[in-house]
């Protein structure tokens, strides 16, 4: 028994045989395994309270950092479903970020979806749908606030910079620029990708979200002077986490041999 | 007619995508109907691999290149779906937590009859079945969270037993399990397979329970099959253990010894019980003792826990009254069984709790008035999950994170992580990504983290778990060159056989207290301690006792020393 | 960490209910909650869903957690309309001036002389209420149902099973991942790092890169769970059974129609009349929707 056989082949005998995977789940294309444990993820990084500025409900939970990290690794849909899914567990257990908790959780999955449209190539009926989006969102949150409720409009469009900036970055092709940084083998592009791709995937994200809640809260007009300092403020923030988190998940991702998601772009 | 084989691999090869080379090569092998096949082999051999393939895993989830044809209750694993082969084979991996995939325990084992459609009444009596067969029921409604390691597993067990496979696959199923948890799932695998007719291939390094359990053996060596045989042939197979740096059981390995220096010419048993029967045809034994090192007794104390008690907010009584010390330069094995208060121990000397009673001191200092993160650079901390500890993106530069809250100028800092990277083997692979190197390599990454604050004291928490034999003994060798060095050294396991090549001392936790604290030596001859605290002596100390009351051999050189000169033995 | 628990414990009426009933009465209390301004109904309708957490029994310890993390936002809302909001508050009212309760005093620096206004300080009530019973609804039909029966409610509501696994699984990973991170947390506190003695950037960095193995590690047990998805034969496909059954009882039917009527009454009276409406209490005048 003992000896090596010497005469042992070194290339495979057997027929090869043409390898598909039959019947899997998915979500979006994301294996649900994948969504599951991510979605996970985003439940723990909500209860980490991210204390940099305060916005009109308080601190505000890592986990809105990786909100479109979850769309760049699993795509649109997976992302979507796991910042979801994480963000409704996350509330049970952090209430005090919550706000209004069924914006949250549509928030967490606007962030992927917006993110799932910033990639190099494809998907363009995602952002088209992205951009009617803003846009009706734009006009009807613009119009309450300064027709209805009096808001200088000079006010709003400074208090909502930072968003509308990204709006203009999302609009033109620096959208597929910004996907090319986050393929980049450099991981110095990378983080220039992501800091840029998470701040305009958060800003749409956070724009939605206040445009539902000032349409049920009516906050009054001075509110939106406090938001001039706060919100480029956050958004640096968020931008930062993603960047600083998503840079070196990529890194790790690329070096480790774990099957890569259809919809995942990095 | 005989029955059909549960499964069947001809000529199987496969590579993974990104594979330099194939991770199974040319396997053919055959799982009759009912039959227990082991598979052992180094890490890296393609046991995982081969295990995945039986149920259409690999290659359907991987991807990659398949050659050949595998079979699994007479379906081919490549063209039919894999939830179609789970009807015919269940699967039990390593990681307990991993496989649980549901809120309840009779929800885990519902899981995979609901995919497949069972009916609700039958799901209900099989999952009643499944959980008694492996001793859990009554904790139908419980959270898997909230169950142990070992019932977890067992857990896992059922959720495969109740699919009713004709095959169940175990891949290290006890890996991260504590002794007793071990031989308990083994235990159930002897049972189901005797009273159920299901195959089994279980792979393990644990081979004193393969032995007991396993009709065959198969033998792994980078992807290829070469060796089968049953576990006496291939453990006492000694030019292919050494060439595969595979482990055999003690027993056979003392009975090795004895042939070689010819004390004896019966072959190598493979199970405690035999060798202990063997041993009359043996040269009488005789007291047999080694002089012991000093402990260093009256070395200061650089960890000392002095009358403590700790409990847990829930009421857990965790610790009730210990008072030990750790001199400088000792170096320490701490062992006891799961819940006997080992790890709340650590974490007190690390300052992560704080004590309910008493007192804990670090280089004579109450800790109490120091802060974790003060007392990192006289403590070093490896967790048993290396991954924990890995934050950045390149061997160098996680090292390197160490020392930034320590404020030093780059000429020291590059200068400390050199000597830490040199120490550790580690220069070389500088630019990797920890996360790309093989677990051992891990671990020495972070060390290597942990040694550049350049801690008096290095503490291990389970370094063993997971790794081969090889893999334990190379992480082994790192903590015995830093003892050498002069630093102070504890190390937990559960991984007796290991230690005596490595600590001098050997505290037993049971229940919160100190049990023992004694030499290695003396600590590895009470049995009856051991055991009552569900550790398993090595089999030499067992043997070594059954020779003679007065022996003290540890290893089987020591053994074959404690006999006298032998007369020629009798022929069999 | 410290983790509270989630399930509520105690049998109930309410919690016996089919998760399809408790998703009705989720969606009408909700849709009450948007639509009602008046602060007499919307705190009436906050004290009923709190009222009905605690018959439900979700843990004091958890509502308490809730109340404390909240109050300072609750506060600076009461502040903010009591002190800001002017036009809005005078076009739902109908008042040609605000009614002042109390004034700060003239020689505070920015915010000397500010008023606090009646309308401001009901309608912050309102909106307080509103947060509160739309954070309270979730615990009181989540948290009250068993995570077996969780999946099949789902399911009979026809959302795909792969998305209703996927909540529930999720619930499942969360302790492991939560204490995976505890771990994590810990080892960089081992490693050295105080994250109170870093500047503001450095504890970014140090945060941020407690994130990084908990993904990682995160992925590498999703590789291992996909594993043992297949292998239990988990394809998303027709033709599943369900070891727990949902099934409609007569309190769950009754109460579903119930939630039908609610919303029905809450958007005809809303649409059709003044109730509802923004109005102080002792004052009928009220105008806007």
């Amino acid at each position: 028994m003992s000896e090596p056989d010497p005469a042992a082949p070194s290339e495979p005998l057997g027929p090869e045989r043409t390898v598909r995977l039959l019947g899997a789940a998915s979500v979006g294309g994301a294996p649900v395994a994948y969504v599951v444990v991510l979605g996970a993820v985003v439940a723990v990084l909500s209860f980490i309270p991210f204390s940099v500025a305060l916005s009109a409900g308080g601190s505000f939970p890592m986990a809105q950092g990786v909100y479109p990290l979850m769309g760049w690794l699993l795509g649109p849909a997976g992302g979507a479903v796991a910042s979801a899914m994480g963000s409704l567990v996350g509330l049970f257990l952090a209430p005090h970020t919550a706000g209004i908790p069924w914006l949250t959780v549509g928030g967490a999955a606007t962030g992927a979806l917006f993110a799932g449209c910033i990639v190099a190539r494809g998907r363009r009926a995602l952002a088209l749908g992205a951009v009617l989006l803003v846009a009706g969102e734009t006009w009807l949150f613009s119009h309450h606030a300064t027709v209805a409720n009096g808001v200088r409009p000079g006010i709003f469009l400074l208090a909502y910079l930072a968003h509308f900036a990204a709006m203009v970055l999302f609009l033109l092709p620096t959208r597929r620029w910004i996907g090319r940084l986050i393929e980049s083998p450099d991981l110095g592009r990378v983080w220039l990708g992501l800091f840029l791709g998470t701040w305009c995937a958060t800003s749409l994200m956070m724009f939605s979200e206040s445009f539902v809640s000032y349409w049920l809260l009516n906050w009054p007009s001075p509110l939106f002077v406090m938001f001039i300092g706060i919100i480029p403020l956050e958004e640096a923030a968020r931008s930062g986490i993603g960047a600083v988190i998503g840079t070196g998940v990529i890194a790790g991702l690329r070096s480790i041999a774990l099957p890569k998601p259809p919809g995942a772009r990095y | 007619m005989p029955e059909a084989p549960a499964a069947r691999l001809e000529s199987v090869s496969f590579s993974y995508p990104l594979g330099e080379r194939p991770a199974l090569l040319n396997v053919t092998l055959e799982i009759g109907a009912g039959e227990v096949v082991g598979l052992v082999g180094a890490t890296g051999a393609g046991k995982t691999t081969l295990c995945l393939a039986f149920n259409g895993i690999v290659p359907q989830l991987y991807g990659g290149r398949f050659f050949g044809r595998a079979e699994a209750g007479g379906l081919d694993t490549v063209d039919h779906p894999i939830h179609e082969l789970a009807r015919h084979v269940g699967i039990v991996l390593q990681d307990p937590e991993s496989q649980l995939v549901t809120a309840s325990v009779e929800n885990e084992v519902a899981f995979a009859l609901e995919n497949l459609g069972v009916p609700p009444a039958e799901i209900r009596r099989r999952v009643d079945e499944a959980l008694a067969s492996v001793e859990l029921d009554g904790l139908a409604r419980k959270h898997p969270h909230e169950l142990s390691g070992g019932q977890q597993q067992r857990l896992a067990l059922a959720t495969a037993l109740a699919q009713r496979p004709r095959l169940i696959v175990l891949d290290e199923p006890t890996a991260q399990l504590d002794p007793r948890a071990s031989a308990d799932v083994f235990r159930l695998v002897r049972a189901i397979s005797r009273e159920r007719g299901t195959a089994f291939v279980v792979a393990s390094h644990a081979a004193e329970e393969l032995a007991r359990t396993a009709g065959r053996l198969a033998v792994l060596s980078r992807g290829r099959l070469v060796a089968m045989g049953t576990p006496e042939e291939v453990y006492r197979d000694t030019a292919l253990l050494s060439r595969e740096r595979i482990r055999p059981p003690g027993v056979t390995a003392a009975f090795v010894a004895f042939r070689a220096a010819g004390l004896t010419r019966l072959p190598p048993p493979v199970l405690l019980e035999e060798g202990l029967g063997a041993l009359a045809g043996l040269p009488p034994g005789r007291p047999y003792a080694v002089p012991l090192a000093a402990r260093g007794r009256d070395a200061p104390p650089v960890l000392a826990a002095r009358h403590v008690s700790f409990t847990y907010p829930d009421g857990t009584r965790a610790l009730d009254d210990v008072d030990v010390s750790i001199g400088r330069g000792e170096y320490v094995a701490l062992l006891g069984p799961n819940g006997s208060g080992k790890s709340t121990l650590l974490r007190l000397f690390l300052h992560l709790l704080n004590p309910s009673a008493g007192r804990i001191e670090v280089e004579g200092r109450d800790v109490a008035a120091r802060r974790v993160t003060d007392l990192a650079r006289t403590i070093g901390y490896v967790s048993q999950n290396p991954d924990r500890q890995i934050f950045n993106p390149t061997v160098e530069s996680e090292v390197a994170f160490s020392l930034l809250p320590l404020r030093l100028g780059p000429a020291e800092r590059a200068s400390r992580v050199e000597r830490a990277l040199s120490a550790l083997g580690l220069l070389g692979l500088r630019g990797a990504h920890p996360l790309a190197l093989s677990k051992g390599d891990r671990a020495r990454v972070v060390i290597a983290a942990v040694l550049v604050m350049e801690p008096a004291i290095l503490v291990f928490d389970e370094p063993t778990i997971g790794q081969d034999e090889a893999g334990a003994r190379s992480i082994l060798d790192v903590t015995r060159g830093l003892h050498r060095e002069g630093r102070t050294v504890v190390v937990v396991t559960h991984h007796l056989h290991l230690m005596p090549d490595y600590a001098e001392r050997v505290l037993i936790m049971g229940r919160g207290r100190v049990l023992s604290d004694t030499s290695l030596r003396v600590a590895y001859h009470s049995t009856e301690l051991l055991r009552a605290n569900h550790l398993e002596p090595p089999p030499a100390a067992l043997l070594a006792r059954a020779l003679h009351p007065e022996n003290w051999a540890l290893t089987p050189a020591e053994l074959v020393a404690s006999l006298e000169p032998a007369a020629p033995a009798p022929s069999p | 960490m410290n983790r509270p628990s989630l399930q509520a414990t105690r049998a109930t009426a309410f919690s016996a209910l089919d998760f399809r009933a408790k998703l009705a009465v989720f969606l009408a209390v909700t849709v009450a909650a948007v639509a009602w301004n008046d602060p007499r109904l919307s705190l009436g309708l906050a004290a009923a869903t709190l009222g009905a957490c605690l018959y439900a029994g979700i843990s004091r310890g958890y509502l308490w957690l809730t109340a404390r993390l909240m109050a300072p936002f609750f506060l600076l809302l009461l502040l903010t309309h009591g002190f800001f909001n002017v036009q809005y508050v005078l076009r739902l009212t109908g008042h040609a001036r605000l009614t002042p309760l109390f004034s700060l005093p003239g020689g505070l620096p920015i915010v000397g002389g500010m008023v606090f206004s009646e309308e401001g300080f009901y309608y912050g009530l309102n909106v307080i209420a509103k947060s509160t019973t739309l954070l309270l609804l979730v615990p009181l039909c989540v948290f009250t149902t068993d995570p077996n029966n969780l999946v099949v409610g789902l399911v009979r509501l026809r959302i795909p099973y792969t998305l209703a696994f996927a909540f529930t699984s999720t619930l499942r990973f969360f302790p492991l991942l939560f204490e995976e991170t505890g771990f994590v947390i810990e080892a960089q506190r081992l490693r050295g790092f105080a994250a109170e003695d870093l500047g503001l950037v450095a504890r970014v960095r140090t945060y941020a890169k407690v994130a990084v193995p908990v993904i990682l590690g995160a992925l590498f047990k999703a590789q291992q769970v996909e594993v043992v998805l297949q292998s239990r034969g988990f394809s998303g496909r027709r033709g599943r059974t369900y070891l727990h059954e949902s099934r409609l009882d007569g309190a769950s039917v009754g109460t579903i129609a119930a939630c039908v009527l609610l919303v029905g009454a809450v958007l005809a009276l809303r649409l059709w009349t003044s109730f509802g409406a923004f109005v102080l209490p002792g004052d009928s005048s009220g105008l806007a929707r």
